[in-house]
């Protein structure tokens, strides 16, 4: 990193903090500190919204997956729109007339307060872990990748966050979203330009998205059911669905964000719009992944990402091994490059049997080189048990250090560094919100003024900073860490979004019969994951239905009773 | 960003109107329909590319 890359990256996030802090300096209440007064026009809801969620591994992980596994990734986002319709239907007005702080405080008012309890506690649990994956992702890549101290890069991600949301609250962290998601979009953008820009002279755009189709980058659309497949378009339509409809209408990180809305219609266009540019937005991150595997077909590549797997190889008994697979791969790439050229000439002069021929001859030399690879990544394992040999977080930022010029190489770790904060805040300001409000308040201090909640509200942000932080530092092996977020937030999604559905839609059904329904399809979860190979997304359809299943059947007459419901929120 | 007041004028039905579209049906069809035309973009791509 030169200077002006560093520049440009402390000049953004000094500007993050310092607008956060200035933004979020009136909070007197509790409504202000939670949910910024209710205050927000459509635009910032729709951006705190995408911020909160786009997090660093989005940027970092998810090119990577289609330079290896095509665009078919995409396919995951599909449920999401109509997650949007259902939310800003159902949920947006509810929430609104309850005139509640948290997705949780609903559930008393609807059933009871262990199931109130039990949802808050299952959000407490996942959020918490995955808060402090969301520092841990891109501090690890980071550090690899540029040297720097895993620890240091983690303290720092966290702190400046901490700064920002523990004064401001939920207004710094919508106000800062809104700049983030900025950044975020400003580097995407000039990074697939200048992605665009590296090929050579002679391979023009329509080229190169020629040879990522040619080579199956480019297979956004998979109609195949399969269960076992992860990304196919049932999967992610009907598993997105439910994923989407539980992360957006139940986890508190992201009802926070359109809670704070100005009105109804404010929260619901917000909403809306996330639901109309998200899934492009993901094609066009994933279709950066796919041209920087075009310009890698004309650069020679280490044929592992990971620098410092790779050196730990160079020092150990199977150095002289992997050097020989680092030659095969590079002569490999050679004799790839001359193939494509040769497949664009056929297809330029409208030879089909050339280009069949050239295309088949590509095919080949990519399966080769792929198995090239395979065997550094088996060797990586050898050497480092501890290593799952994935390289996936590592190729996207890998070409933005050997391609991007300087300056623009600060604006893309401005843009990792502002997707990790960005989730971060929002999460830090849920985890802070759903204690105080449906622990804290609930059960011990009911009767506190509004200025002692807010002081505690900022310290339990600062405590839970300070665990997610903590857990950073221990986070490791992985896997592909976008995967890994996903996964986790599959084990908790299904159920809560079991409890939120009998509250929305099911009328006789009791808390006691909830509550229990809860726990059975939770351990219906947690059979499939331990015994099971069936694809993530389904968990949360599992964990649905088998709380919806249970519940009801507890509620047959001679099942389970708890108190009478006092009143329907629903009507 | 000055946040600003902003009032949207009340549906018959008491449910405020969307400030562009007419109403909320028509809004939540846009959204779907953006979706199935993304759909169908993405499986022209994915049949002319691959």
């Amino acid at each position: 990193m030169r200077s002006y890359d560093w520049l440009v990256l402390v000049a953004s996030l000094v500007f993050i903090v310092v607008y956060g802090v200035w933004k979020g300096r009136r909070n007197r209440d509790l409504d202000g500190y939670l949910l910024g007064d209710r205050s927000m026009r459509w635009y910032m809801v729709a951006f705190s919204i995408m911020a909160t969620q786009a997090s660093a591994i989005t940027f970092i992980s998810t090119p990577g997956q289609a330079y290896v596994d095509g665009m078919r990734f995409v396919q995951f986002y599909f449920g999401l729109p109509l997650a949007m319709v259902v939310l800003s239907i159902t949920a947006v007005p509810l929430y609104r007339r309850l005139k509640v702080y948290t997705a949780y405080e609903y559930l008393e008012h609807r059933f009871d307060v262990k199931v109130r309890s039990l949802a808050a506690l299952l959000f407490l649990v996942q959020r918490g872990l995955a808060c402090g994956l969301t520092i841990y992702a891109p501090a690890v890549v980071l550090s690899v990748l540029l040297g720097w101290n895993l620890q240091i890069t983690c303290l720092v991600i966290g702190v400046l966050v901490i700064i920002y949301t523990a004064t401001g609250g939920t207004k710094a962290v919508s106000h800062t979203n809104f700049w983030q998601m900025v950044i975020i979009l400003g580097g995407l953008l000039t990074t697939l330009t200048i992605a665009v820009a590296r090929l050579p002279d002679s391979v023009s755009f329509t080229d190169a998205v020629y040879v990522a189709g040619r080579m199956g980058r480019l297979n956004a659309i998979d109609f195949s059911f399969d269960w076992n497949n992860r990304y196919n378009f049932w999967s992610g339509l009907i598993g997105g669905f439910f994923l989407a409809l539980s992360y957006f209408g139940t986890d508190q990180s992201q009802v926070g964000r359109y809670l704070s809305g100005q009105s109804v219609t404010q929260s619901r266009l917000g909403l809306l719009f996330n639901g109309m540019v998200k899934v492009p937005m993901q094609f066009m991150i994933l279709f950066i992944g796919a041209m920087v595997f075009v310009v890698h077909q004309f650069h020679q590549t280490p044929v592992y990402f990971n620098p410092v797997e790779t050196q730990r190889v160079e020092a150990s008994a199977r150095a002289d091994e992997f050097r020989v697979l680092q030659a095969e791969h590079d002569a490999l790439t050679e004799v790839k490059r001359a193939e494509i050229e040769t497949l664009l000439e056929a297809r330029r002069d409208g030879d089909p049997a050339a280009e069949a021929a050239a295309a088949a001859s590509v095919d080949r030399i990519q399966a080769e080189a792929q198995a090239v690879r395979d065997q550094a990544r088996e060797i990586v394992r050898e050497v480092n048990p501890g290593s799952d040999g994935n390289d996936v977080n590592y190729i996207f930022l890998s070409f933005v250090l050997a391609s991007l010029p300087v300056g623009v190489i600060g604006l893309v770790l401005a843009m990792v560094f502002a997707g990790s904060m960005s989730s971060t805040a929002s999460e830090l300001n849920a985890l802070a919100s759903t204690t105080i409000v449906d622990i804290y308040r609930r059960f011990w201090k009911r009767t506190r003024s509004d200025r002692h909640l807010v002081v505690v509200s900022k310290v339990a942000t600062v405590v839970w900073g300070a665990l997610a932080i903590l857990f950073a530092e221990y986070a490791n092996r992985l896997g592909s860490l976008i995967e890994a977020v996903n996964i986790l937030g599959s084990l908790f999604y299904g159920t809560i979004l079991g409890i939120f559905l009998l509250a929305f839609y099911v009328k006789r059904v009791e808390g006691t019969a909830v509550f229990f329904g809860a726990l059975a399809g939770e351990a219906a979860v947690v059979a499939c994951f331990v015994a099971t190979d069936i694809s993530f997304l389904w968990y949360n359809v599992v964990g649905c239905l088998g709380t919806v299943v249970f519940a009801l059947v507890f509620s047959l007459p001679g099942g389970l009773r708890g108190r009478p419901v006092a009143r329907s929120v629903t009507s | 960003m000055r946040e600003t007041a902003h009032r949207t004028a009340p549906a018959p039905d008491g449910e405020e109107r969307p400030p562009i579209g007419g109403s909320w049906r028509v809004l939540y069809a846009v959204v779907i329909g953006n979706l199935v035309l993304l759909i169908i973009l993405f499986y022209v791509f994915t049949r002319a590319f691959s």
